[in-house]
């Protein structure tokens, strides 16, 4: 079909044109995490912290020998997540989740939040950083 | 035809006419008339509006001379954006948002920069290929002023960041400029626009950039400001707003090189309301310094039917403290490493 001709043929730069320009992000991924550092956790979340300009998950991660880390997830704004529909109640302490995210650049317990997935399977997009994120190859929009 | 027809025609029109009145049928075709006054006769702006297009700002460059898609393209693009951007929208319907997840597995992974935004629900159909108007659609920067743009742009969350102003003034929460700040920031960047006589009042969602701009008659003053001084006046049913006198900061680090203001920056904004849901919104930039002519951006804002939120960036914005901390970690770990024995 044309239609779809002409789409292949456009959404190639018509992403790179939307990702490229950094005009709605509100900071850089690759100032505040580690594209060489990806993570995944599995714990329990104490907190969720509705502040600006970005909602934080703290999550209590449990090590093999027993000992908990205490980690922090950087979401998006709160602004974004209640027109995208979370509530307070949407992860409330003690709810189960695994993280796949980024830790900070300095080493310390803090991660972006790439995906977040509940026991049953469903996932939770955190959004968090602006431009700059990797592109990792889970994105089957990702084009580079 | 007979006089007792022709009477029969008259009577059923007229019962027609009490019907629709009573029905309040006629009272919704006054809301909806899109030259909507405001009680004291300027055209009605007031509300909370959004950009919901996922038009890009710049025409890709394989689109050149193509100023526009037709309706059938357009709106196959939108379909397949929407589709791919992971909008709850875009899904089968909005699940509820009390549960522990409110979306679903069937979003794309690594959707995180397109959920920043989330800007409308849908798409927007839009059949321009770029916000900016005209067969080139991209900004005419001076040869310097472009070469500082891809500059900046290369070196975007890359530092190097000795100090807090080393980070940009959004990523402080200050501001990202007014130019552009109209369709941007935010879940489309909200804009909420109060009108009383003689005023119009325009503020963004995020950084709560406000401007008060007087309708009245007067002229600019000698004041500079960071966002300038608007000024506005009506031509029939479009709000029109000029702002001049920013002050130079082209010292800061900024978001966009093309929204730095400058002493010699014009902008001359245009605000139509369409119809009901649709504001269409234009821009005329014109800066020497910058660019090599004026250029006009065009895009329509939508009717969003949902609070204007607080959006207080100060609250919590760990960003500064761990972009500068990121940074001398990472000068660390290269002394240690240039200091091992090898």
């Amino acid at each position: 079909m044309r239609i779809e001709r002409v789409l292949v043929g456009t959404w190639i730069g018509v992403l790179l044109s939307v990702f490229s320009n950094p005009a709605g992000a509100h900071h850089a991924f690759g100032a505040e995490f580690d594209a060489n550092k990806p993570i995944q956790l599995e714990g329990t979340v104490t907190r969720m912290e509705w502040i600006n300009p970005h909602a934080w998950i703290h999550l209590d991660v449990t090590q093999p020998d027993g000992t908990v880390e205490k980690w922090m997830i950087e979401g998006g704004p709160p602004n974004s997540l209640v027109r995208r529909g979370f509530t307070k109640n949407s992860l409330v302490p003690g709810t189960a989740i695994s993280v796949d995210g980024y830790q900070a650049i300095d080493g310390s317990n803090r991660a972006n939040g790439r995906d977040l997935t509940f026991p049953d399977g469903t996932h939770l997009f955190m959004g968090s950083s602006g431009t700059g994120a990797p592109l990792d190859g889970n994105d089957p929009t990702e084009r580079r | 035809m007979s006089h007792w027809y022709l009477a029969c025609l008259r009577a059923l029109a007229t019962m027609a006419i009490v019907l629709a009145v009573a029905s309040g049928e006629f009272v919704v075709q006054a809301q909806t008339d899109p030259t909507t006054e405001t009680p004291w006769g300027e055209p009605d702006l007031r509300g909370v509006w959004r950009n919901d297009t996922e038009t890009p700002f710049e025409r890709p460059p394989e689109l050149a001379g193509k100023e526009f898609y037709s309706q059938e393209e357009a709106a196959a693009l939108a379909a397949e954006r929407c589709a791919s951007s992971g909008r709850l929208a875009c899904q089968d319907g909005r699940q509820a948002a009390e549960g522990p997840s409110p979306e679903t597995a069937t979003q794309p992974a690594g959707t995180y920069n397109r959920f920043w935004q989330d800007r409308g629900k849908p798409v927007r159909i839009v059949t321009r290929t770029s916000m900016i108007v005209g067969s080139e659609g991209r900004i005419p920067f001076t040869p310097e002023m472009q070469q500082e743009s891809d500059r900046n742009a290369a070196n975007y969350g890359l530092g190097p960041f000795d100090t807090w102003r080393d980070v940009e003034l959004g990523e402080r929460c200050m501001t990202d400029g007014l130019a552009g700040s109209v369709w941007t920031g935010t879940a489309g960047g909200p804009q909420n626009i109060s009108q009383g006589p003689g005023w119009v009042v325009i503020e963004g969602e995020q950084f709560r950039d406000r401007r008060i701009v007087p309708t009245d008659g007067r002229q600019h003053g000698n004041v500079r400001h960071w966002l300038g001084e608007s000024v506005g006046h009506w031509e029939n049913n479009t709000l029109i707003v000029e702002t001049k006198n920013f002050l130079d900061k082209s010292n800061e680090r900024w978001l966009a090189t093309w929204r730095i203001p400058t002493e010699t920056m014009r902008l001359v904004e245009r605000f139509t309301r369409v119809d009901d849901d649709t504001l269409m919104y234009q821009l005329t930039i014109e800066d020497p310094v910058k660019f090599t002519k004026a250029w006009t951006v065009e895009v329509p804002l939508t009717k969003l039917d949902q609070p204007f939120l607080e959006y207080a960036c100060h609250e919590g914005n760990y960003g500064v403290i761990h972009t500068l901390s990121g940074a001398r970690s990472q000068e660390q770990e290269a002394a240690e490493s240039s200091n091992r024995p090898r």
